[in-house]
């Protein structure tokens, strides 16, 4: 009868001892106010050996940088009274879901843990972890405050970022520069911070950057307080723990406004001494040209004035008239052939010969002018047709017209905002052994009247333009039994195609030997 | 011959121009001798007998603008009518300061040549 009694006395006697040490462990100030974590745990280890009697207590807390984890055991002096070699273990996580850590508590009581205790290592464990919590925030706020600290003194635009991109800590100087504080500067990219115009160009070099770990370096124009945009250098660098974790990011904002101006002049400036020295030049050519065609010319006029003189003359002197019409021909011939002189003036001398093929030259092309393309904002895009066949040419004279295209078609998309810049260089085999390179841009296109007139020389719709290109283009092409001309799209642009024959099976042959070999 | 027509010399490196200009000049009615050089008119025997110098500027030797000087130099009042194939129109009021009849352009016309000859020998 007295059993359930004593039982009874028994449990209210260990229930009492669980409230006093959930009492005394509530009370330990050092687990729940964030102290140095190794004080907390060793405080909690200290707790629990004592409170359950315990053969040991592990305890692994995480570091809060991703860093590695440090381990602390603590054996109880007691072996149970017995030597025994049973254990049972109990643990507990650190933190909701052990994002902080774990402690495992070991006893040799095969009943352990019983419901009380339990409930004392999960509490004793929640408390040590709110401690935790509170210690990292803390230690972080010191480190913020006194990175702020170091930043204020840099006489410069500092800021400092979160392994994930976010900004953190930014300096008296760059809050004073935009006028706004950290939480603002937080949402720089959606709030007008940097400018909307170059964030589809910054955002993904920021985002990769950050994803990757590598520095960063960009131009963007940041507001200044007084709501003017100025063009910022934007620099990044990743702070590594020793560990080689990114702890942080420091960004040096420079604003670089001033030297862009100055540097947007002088290539201004640049870019019109180039066009006056061409134009000079091109007087000069002119003139020079001018020169050697009026000769002939003047002859031409003179020996026809004197024929029908001859011919008006009574008797007419038909033999005087013959000799100067005669004189007239050769005179006419003479002027044309100052054009051809001029026409070699710009095209080089030596013509290699050799079997190529046009989609390789075509590439070297496209990777030569990529980066001018790019910076046009020009999107590229080339369907270059499988097996095409050999031709036969001067390989640096045809990439010359090719490139001498790309150049034209990027030009006349300068102007094109409403529509993406799309250039596509595309070759394929013609009817009757001849293969075609055609080049399309979306620009300004061709009108009617231009297109006739497009190949003479001198001949440009381009301001720097100097209009030799697609005249000597067109001469290279024709040395190659080749033709050159264009077609305005039926959409915005212009299609420039060239075209040239195959060279005979014989040459690709052994081209194609010489390739294998 | 040469002295019952007026003598009309025509100077030019130009063989075209010597060529065809003189048969030109005939037409018009005036003897013509053509020299190619500045110098081998200098040493010609016509020197007194032409009473028009068609003449060339850029010639390789001397010019003809160094002829027009050593001319003057030698008291030969022979008068001038330049020709040139430059585009540089700020050659004529240059070389007609200078005491020249006329500057034609090439290529001109067989009026304007006539013109500049009957203005030449009008001045003599």
């Amino acid at each position: 009868m007295d059993a359930p009694f004593e039982s009874s006395a028994e449990e209210v006697a260990r229930l009492r001892d669980c409230l006093t040490d959930l009492a005394s462990i509530m009370a330990l100030p050092a687990l729940s106010t964030g102290g140095e974590p190794g004080q907390i745990v060793s405080t909690l280890t200290d707790a629990l050996l004592g409170m359950l009697r315990l053969a040991f207590v592990c305890v692994r807390l995480n570091d809060s940088e991703g860093g590695p984890s440090i381990e602390t055991m603590r054996i109880g002096d007691t072996l149970g009274g017995t030597a025994r070699s049973d254990v049972s273990f109990a643990s507990a996580r650190l933190g909701l879901d052990g994002e902080l850590g774990i402690v495992v508590a070991g006893s040799w009581r095969l009943d352990f843990p019983v419901v009380t205790e339990r409930v004392l290592l999960d509490v004793a464990a929640n408390q040590a972890a709110i401690g935790l919590q509170q210690a990292r925030l803390l230690q972080r706020a010191g480190l913020q405050s006194e990175q702020k600290g170091i930043m204020d003194t840099i006489p410069g635009l500092v800021a400092m970022l979160t392994p994930a991109g976010e900004v953190d800590v930014v300096n008296h100087e760059l809050v004073e520069y935009c006028g706004q504080g950290l939480d603002a500067m937080k949402d720089w990219g959606t709030n007008g911070t940097v400018h909307a115009d170059d964030l589809p160009r910054i955002g993904p070099v920021f985002t990769r950057a950050i994803a990757s770990g590598t520095p960063y370096d960009f131009e963007a124009r940041v507001r200044r307080f007084d709501g003017v945009y100025r063009w910022c250098q934007i620099r990044g660098l990743p702070h590594r723990d020793t560990s080689e974790h990114i702890a942080r990011w420091y960004v040096l904002l420079t604003d670089i406004n001033d030297q862009k101006r100055a540097e947007e002049a002088l290539s201004r400036a640049r870019s019109e001494l180039a066009h006056v020295s061409r134009v000079t030049t091109l007087s000069a050519l002119t003139a020079s040209i001018a020169h050697e065609v009026n000769q002939p010319l003047s002859g031409i006029i003179t020996n026809a004035s004197t024929c029908l003189r001859m011919l008006a003359a009574d008797p007419p002197d038909i033999d005087g008239a013959r000799v100067t019409a005669t004189r007239t021909i050769r005179d006419g011939n003479r002027a044309s052939d100052v054009i051809v002189r001029l026409r070699e003036l710009f095209i080089r001398k030596e013509f290699a010969l050799e079997p190529l093929d046009l989609n390789e030259a075509a590439r070297e092309v496209i990777a030569l002018s990529s980066n001018d393309l790019q910076r046009n904002r020009v999107i590229l895009q080339s369907e270059l047709a499988d097996g095409l066949s050999f031709v036969t040419g001067d390989r640096i004279q045809l990439q010359q017209v090719i490139l001498n295209l790309l150049r034209n078609a990027s030009d006349a998309m300068v102007d094109v905002h409403d529509r993406p810049r799309q250039l596509l260089i595309k070759t394929e085999r013609e009817d009757g052994q001849r293969v075609r390179l055609a080049v399309r841009d979306a620009g300004v296109g061709l009108s009617p009247r231009s297109i006739d007139s497009l190949f003479d020389a001198f001949y440009t719709t381009k301001s720097g333009g100097m209009g030799i290109g697609l005249f000597v283009s067109r001469s290279i092409v024709e040395k190659h039994h080749g033709r050159l001309w264009a077609q305005p799209n039926d959409g915005p642009g212009a299609t420039f195609f060239l075209s040239i024959p195959c060279a005979s099976e014989i040459v690709a042959d052994a081209a194609t030997a010489v390739r294998h070999s | 011959m040469i002295g019952t027509r007026s003598l009309v010399s025509v100077v030019d490196d130009d063989e075209s121009v010597r060529e065809s200009l003189p048969d030109l000049i005939r037409q018009f009615g005036f003897a013509a001798r053509a020299f190619s050089s500045a110098e081998a008119f200098l040493a010609s025997d016509v020197l007194n007998q032409t009473s028009c110098l068609l003449l060339d500027i850029a010639m390789p030797g001397m010019s003809g603008t160094e002829l027009q000087e050593e001319l003057l130099r030698r008291r030969h009042a022979i008068p001038i009518v330049f020709v040139t194939a430059t585009g540089d129109r700020t050659v004529r009021p240059r070389v007609i300061g200078q005491g020249a009849v006329e500057c034609l352009f090439k290529p001109f016309s067989e009026t304007a040549l006539l013109t500049a000859i009957n203005a030449a020998l009008g001045t003599r």
